[in-house]
């Protein structure tokens, strides 16, 4: 009941200030509330709020539909959506450590999960993006992903006659600019919130936490929480976990501040959806769950900037360590990765 | 009631929570809605110059560099083939020290641009004498970050960097033979940054003379300003092409800030 009446009071709020209002009143009262944005209870307030961007049924669906657009690649073979499916809690999916791009060249990280992003402060694993509504023009423009110049991908939208429909739906006329383009793929992707996880409803007071999960809990608190804050189990901060330095020679955050004191650091990621998002690390080199818990005991290298916590040893028992895993697997959400409003469209 | 309280604190945060406005960019325009104040329109004129020739982009050819035209203060010998930069948060100084403040004030100027030119102009200043105008050189720190934008602004307009994102305050693109990177004669200069400590957001003041620039009735007013590109390489620092022809993050921008805020002057001013 409470969320359903902070979320008519969302709507209210923004189609009150809204200029769209003709389009939100043709919309069902039910679709409405489908399509505004969620902000669960108990959660940090939204960095990213739609303040200047409201949400409607038509913006989200064309934001939906230029999220799997192919012909936003240089060779039209591939979309968002291919190094971000859904099940995979919008991640490459277990067979590739680092994204893959036009022509089959190889990124060098691993595409990060797509859930929760109005919570974030800055975007990508070295904080390169300062505003989900921007966030697109980097994949879009870097040649080893979708090699796509802005004004040529808006070109190609704008010869479309399915996206000149889309857009007049969305916007009431079939203009195509930049700012429509990237407002839309933000609602798609802020609409992405991922807050029904087991541990969700244990909060919720819905389920409960079995004893192993509960010992779990406990450990996780001690062990983990530094950096994976509940409830969106990241601070998003940036920090050095002392992950051998790979092949790449990747220095993360450094790459977009070029301060030294930020050298190989990277994005606390969520342990959200931890089942869907194999592989693990900015560069993938983790395969399962138990070989991460294995560095973080045995494996942090001392490498520059090495975050206080990690250079203090970390020592789990076994049994410890499967009461984590238990834990942990209450935080994946499949209402999230099998939900039907994000599934690829064509 | 904890109902409401929560909606009440949604409302809050939805209205509240978002990037912090930089109070200077938020001043509030001359109060046009007086019906005493009236208003007319001032033209901003920019010549892009090398010293007293008048900027000649080339044509931009992959298979030959074009004939170098210009010299720098090392000796240098260099074309240009793009000259583009921002012109934002314009503001006229009046006698009394109060200002004038254009409303969503933000100009992209292209000195390739054969259609409009480098002109534009004010809408609605209040009839007044002003005794200087001021701008940034760049965008200011609050719309760098404020997603999608339209306008001069519009990302597709090749002036925002994606790899980290932010605006080119200025690019400058051309050959010099002197130049050697990566096997071409390029010349590569794009400055942004709008962070601590690399911030290169930079606030530009230029007097006028007397008898100032007078907006009133009977005319129109026009001010003529000169953007002079051998700036950008000399003063305090003289650039040499070979040992620096490119900069294209805004940690290294600073020899090239340092020198290039003094490349505007104000040549006349017709009331």
């Amino acid at each position: 009941m409470k969320y359903f009446i902070a979320i008519i009071s969302v709507v209210f709020f923004l189609s009150s200030c809204s200029k769209d209002t003709e389009i939100i009143s043709n919309t069902t009262t039910a679709t409405i509330n489908e399509y505004a944005p969620v902000n669960p209870p108990g959660w940090p307030a939204p960095v990213y709020n739609f303040s200047n961007n409201d949400v409607t049924y038509d913006k989200f669906m064309l934001g939906r539909h230029l999220f799997y657009e192919p012909m936003l690649s240089e060779d039209t073979t591939i979309a968002c959506g291919n190094c971000h499916q859904q099940y995979f809690a919008f991640t490459n999916g277990p067979d590739h450590n680092v994204s893959h791009g036009v022509h089959d060249l190889l990124g060098k990280r691993n595409s990060p999960a797509l859930f929760n992003l109005n919570w974030h402060t800055l975007y990508m694993w070295d904080g390169a993006v300062n505003n989900l509504e921007v966030q697109v023009l980097a994949p879009l423009a870097n040649p080893l992903e979708l090699n796509l110049s802005l004004s040529n991908a808006l070109n190609r939208l704008s010869k479309s006659t399915k996206y000149k429909n889309l857009f007049k739906k969305a916007f009431g006329d079939t203009v195509v600019d930049s700012q429509r383009f990237l407002k839309a793929i933000a609602q798609f992707m802020g609409l992405l919130v991922s807050y029904n996880s087991k541990y969700d409803k244990v909060k919720r007071g819905e389920d409960n936490f079995s004893a192993s999960e509960k010992n779990g809990y406990d450990v996780y608190k001690i062990q983990c929480q530094y950096c994976h804050v509940e409830p969106l189990f990241s601070d998003y901060s940036f920090k050095n976990k002392g992950l051998p330095i790979n092949l790449y020679q990747d220095s993360g955050r450094y790459r977009v501040t070029g301060n030294p004191s930020d050298q190989f650091k990277f994005k606390v990621p969520s342990l959200r959806n931890l089942a869907f998002t194999v592989p693990y690390m900015h560069d993938g080199r983790f395969v399962t769950l138990d070989n991460v818990l294995t560095f973080f005991t045995t494996g942090v290298a001392n490498t520059p900037n090495l975050d206080p916590f990690m250079a203090i040893p970390h020592t789990v028992s076994v049994q410890q360590k499967s009461d984590l895993l238990a834990f942990l697997n209450t935080l994946n959400d499949y209402k999230f990765v099998t939900d039907p409003r994000f599934k690829e469209i064509h | 009631m904890m109902n409401k309280l929560f909606i009440l604190l949604g409302i809050i945060f939805l209205s509240f929570a978002s990037c912090h406005k930089d109070p200077k960019t938020n001043e509030v325009a001359s109060p046009v809605t007086d019906p005493l104040v009236t208003t007319n329109e001032v033209i901003l004129n920019f010549t892009n110059v090398a010293d007293t020739a008048v900027l000649q982009i080339a044509k931009d050819t992959i298979y030959t560099a074009p004939t170098p035209k210009y010299i720098n203060a090392n000796g240098d010998t260099f074309s240009v083939t793009k000259f583009k930069y921002y012109v934002s948060n314009i503001k006229l100084k009046r006698l009394d020290g109060t200002y004038y403040t254009e409303p969503e004030s933000y100009h992209l100027l292209n000195a390739g641009d054969t259609i409009n030119y480098c002109r534009f102009s004010l809408k609605k200043v209040p009839y007044d004498y002003y005794v200087s105008i001021e701008f940034i050189l760049g965008v200011d720190s609050f719309r760098n970050c404020d997603g999608a934008q339209s306008g001069a602004l519009d990302p597709s307009e090749d002036m925002f960097w994606s790899w980290s994102s932010g605006y080119i305050f200025m690019k400058f693109e051309g050959y010099s033979p002197r130049s050697y990177p990566s096997n071409s004669h390029n010349l590569t200069f794009h400055v942004g940054g709008y962070l601590t400590p690399d911030n290169n957001i930079r606030t530009i003041t230029l007097p006028f003379n007397a008898p100032y620039l007078n907006v009133r009735k009977e005319n129109v007013a026009t001010v003529y300003l000169k953007t002079n590109v051998l700036e950008i390489f000399r003063n305090p620092s003289i650039i040499d092409f070979f040992a620096l022809n490119g900069i294209t993050n805004p940690k290294s921008a600073k020899t090239i800030v340092a020198n290039y805020v003094d490349m505007f002057s104000i040549s006349a001013i017709k009331n």
